[in-house]
C-alpha cells in the first residue's frame, strides 16, 4: 500500500513541477508531499491514511522513505527522467500514471495534492520548501537537531493550535475551507513569523 | 513555538487569495486555480519590460464567459506570448492551457465583475471589491509571480549580478549608494549588499533550507561569514563570504579614510579560507563549499562627495578583474571561483 501511494506522489508532484519549473528536486517532492499530508490531516483525516510516515532530519526537513524509493523505482523503470537534479515525467511513465489515477484510493490523494502543488504558483516557489521547515514540528526538530518520527501524538498536539488558528483565521469559510487558500495562509504565516524572527536579529 | 492568532488573522483578512473566496466564493476560488498559472505563463514569457503599458489577466467565474469582445483577439497557447506581447496586453483564461490575447489593456476593475482579475503595472495587483489592491511581494523582482529560479547556486549569483547587482535594481542594493550618480557608497554599506543578495536567494534558489545572515550565525566568535545556505535533504553547505570594494562616506557625509581596493578581495578570500578550515571540524557530516562575492564599486580619482569625475574614470574598473594571490580556488576544491559584482555608476 504505502508503496503504491508514495509511487503515485512522486509521479504526480515530478509531473506538476514539470510543468511549472521544468521538474523537481528530490527535496521538493518530500516537501510539497509532507505539505499535501498536512492538508489531509487538516481537512480531518487521521495520520494513517496517508499511507505512508515521516520523518525529520537532523536539519528539520521532512523525509519519507517510501517516496525516496519510490524515487528511485521510477527513475530505474524509465518513467520519470532525471535532469541533472531536477525529476521529471518520462513518455513511458504518463501510461502508467493514468492507470494509477483511475483507481479510487490514489485519486482520493488528489484533493491534497493539487492544492501542495498549486501553492508553488502563489508563493515564490523556493519559498515554500523554507515554509514547511517553519511548520511548529520540523522547527522544534531543527532546533533540537535530531532526527525524529513526525505525526505523533506529540507532533499533532504540536500542530493542532496552527490547525485551528488557521480555522478561526478562515473566518465563515473555517467550517470547510478551501484547501489551497488556507496552505497559501498558512504558509505565508509561516514565512513571515521566520522573516521576523530574523528581523529581529538582522535589523 | 506559539501560534500569532492575531498575525494570521491579519494575513486572511488582507492577502488577495483568502479575500478572493470571501468576495466571490466557491467560483472565485476556481477562478482563481486557473488564473494562477497563466500569470506565472505570462511572466515567465514576457520580460517586464515588453509590459511597459500593463498586463491584465482574468478567469471568469463562469468558465463559459466571454467578458470581452473577441474581436482584435487571437487563441494563443503560452509560449506563443512571448512574440506577440508588446507593449500592452489583456489575457483570458481559456481551457486546456490555452490563453485568448487581446493586444490592449482591457480596463481590470470593470471585468472584475464577472472575473477574478489579476493586473500588473509595475507591480502585482489583484482587483479586490472594485479597487486595485497591491500583492505583497518579498522578492527583488517586480512581480512576485513567474520568477526565474535556480537549481544551483552558482546560476542564482550570476543571475544577480546581472540584473540586480550592475545597475543597482534591486531596491534594497540601491540603498547602499550616498549620491545620485553611484559614486560613492554610503556608511558602512555591508549589511545592504548582505541583506539584499539573501533576499534574492531567498526567493530564487531551490531546494534550500535556509538562507541564514551573518548575524545569525558564526563559523567562530571570531570570524563571522555573511551568508550561509543550507539545503532541504543534503548534507551541503555553502558559506558566503560577501566584501565590497570602493570609497565610501562616514556618517556625516564626509569622504571616509577607508578606500577598499584589490588588497580588500584578497583578504576576504584569505577569511573564507580560514573560514573553510574552521567549518570542518565544526561541521565534519557536512560538505562546505566557499564562495567570495565582492560588490565592485571601484572609482578612479574620487575626492569628496559632490566632487565629479570623468566618465571613463568613474568606469576605470568596470572589466578591471581582480587578482587573488593565493588563487584559493585553484589550490582547494571547496573554494569556488570568487563572484565579482561589478556596480556601475551613472554615466
Amino acid at each position: 500500500m504505502s508503496q503504491s501511494v508514495a509511487t503515485y506522489d512522486v509521479y504526480f508532484i515530478s509531473a506538476q513541477l514539470a510543468v511549472r519549473f521544468d521538474g523537481a528536486k528530490r527535496a521538493e517532492i518530500h516537501s510539497v508531499a509532507y505539505l499535501a499530508c498536512l492538508l489531509s490531516l487538516f481537512d480531518g483525516k487521521s495520520p494513517d491514511w496517508w499511507g505512508y510516515g515521516f520523518t525529520s532530519t537532523e536539519a528539520g526537513a521532512p523525509y519519507a522513505v517510501a517516496l525516496d524509493d519510490a524515487l528511485e523505482l521510477l527513475t530505474a523503470s524509465g518513467s520519470l527522467a532525471r535532469h541533472g537534479q531536477l525529476f521529471a515525467p518520462a513518455e513511458r511513465g504518463r501510461e502508467f500514471f493514468e492507470r494509477l489515477s483511475t483507481l479510487p484510493s490514489l485519486a482520493s490523494r488528489q484533493r491534497y495534492l493539487d492544492p501542495a502543488c498549486g501553492v508553488t504558483l502563489a508563493l515564490p516557489m523556493p519559498t515554500v520548501t523554507e515554509a514547511v521547515v517553519n511548520e511548529p514540528q520540523l522547527h522544534t526538530a531543527s532546533s533540537l537537531r535530531r532526527s525524529r518520527p513526525l505525526l505523533g501524538d506529540l507532533g499533532l498536539t504540536v500542530l493542532q493550535p496552527h490547525f485551528e488558528g488557521l480555522r478561526s483565521a478562515m473566518g465563515e469559510a473555517g467550517d470547510d475551507p478551501d484547501l489551497l487558500i488556507s496552505a497559501i495562509v498558512w504558509l505565508t504565516y509561516l514565512l513571515e513569523r521566520a522573516r521576523q524572527v530574523r528581523s529581529d536579529v538582522v535589523d | 513555538l506559539l501560534i500569532d492568532l492575531d498575525a494570521m488573522k491579519a494575513i486572511a483578512v488582507q492577502l488577495y487569495a483568502p479575500r478572493i473566496g470571501q468576495q466571490y466564493g466557491t467560483a472565485g476560488v476556481d477562478a482563481l486555480r486557473r488564473l494562477l498559472p497563466a500569470v506565472h505563463e505570462a511572466h515567465r514569457r514576457v520580460a517586464y519590460e515588453r509590459l511597459s503599458e500593463g498586463l491584465v489577466v482574468f478567469a471568469s467565474l463562469d468558465p463559459g464567459d466571454a467578458p470581452l469582445d473577441p474581436s482584435g483577439s487571437a487563441e494563443v497557447p503560452p509560449m506563443e506570448l512571448t512574440p506577440r506581447v508588446q507593449g500592452a496586453a489583456t489575457l483570458q483564461v481559456l481551457t486546456d492551457n490555452r490563453l485568448r490575447l487581446w493586444p490592449i489593456l482591457a480596463d481590470p476593475v470593470s471585468l472584475a465583475e464577472r472575473a477574478v482579475v489579476y493586473h500588473f503595472a509595475g507591480t502585482d495587483h489583484f482587483v479586490l471589491n472594485g479597487q486595485l489592491d497591491a500583492v505583497p511581494n518579498p522578492t527583488g523582482f517586480p512581480s512576485a509571480f513567474g520568477l526565474p529560479t535556480f537549481v544551483d547556486l552558482d546560476d542564482a549569483l550570476a543571475f544577480y549580478s546581472v540584473n540586480f547587482a550592475r545597475y543597482s535594481m534591486c531596491e534594497i542594493l540601491a540603498r547602499c549608494w550616498h549620491d545620485d550618480r553611484r559614486l560613492f557608497l554610503t556608511n558602512k554599506p555591508e549589511a545592504i549588499m548582505r541583506r539584499s543578495l539573501a533576499r534574492h536567494l531567498r526567493s530564487t534558489l531551490r531546494g534550500h533550507e535556509l538562507v541564514e545572515t551573518r548575524e545569525e550565525q558564526n563559523v567562530d566568535e571570531s570570524h563571522p561569514v555573511d551568508i550561509k545556505v543550507t539545503w532541504s535533504l543534503s548534507n551541503r553547505l555553502a558559506l558566503i563570504e560577501v566584501k565590497w570594494l570602493g570609497d565610501s562616506v562616514n556618517e556625516d557625509g564626509t569622504a571616509s579614510q577607508t578606500r577598499y581596493r584589490d588588497a580588500r578581495a584578497r583578504e576576504g578570500a584569505q577569511q573564507l579560507s580560514d573560514y573553510l578550515d574552521a567549518n570542518i571540524a565544526r561541521a565534519p557530516q557536512h560538505v562546505t563549499q566557499g564562495y567570495l562575492v565582492v560588490f565592485d564599486a571601484r572609482r578612479r580619482g574620487l575626492r569628496q562627495p559632490g566632487e565629479g569625475i570623468s566618465e571613463s574614470d568613474a568606469r576605470y574598473y568596470a572589466n578591471r578583474e581582480i587578482e587573488y594571490d593565493p588563487d584559493f580556488h585553484q589550490i582547494r576544491v571547496d573554494f569556488s571561483p570568487p563572484s565579482r559584482f561589478y556596480l556601475e555608476p551613472v554615466t
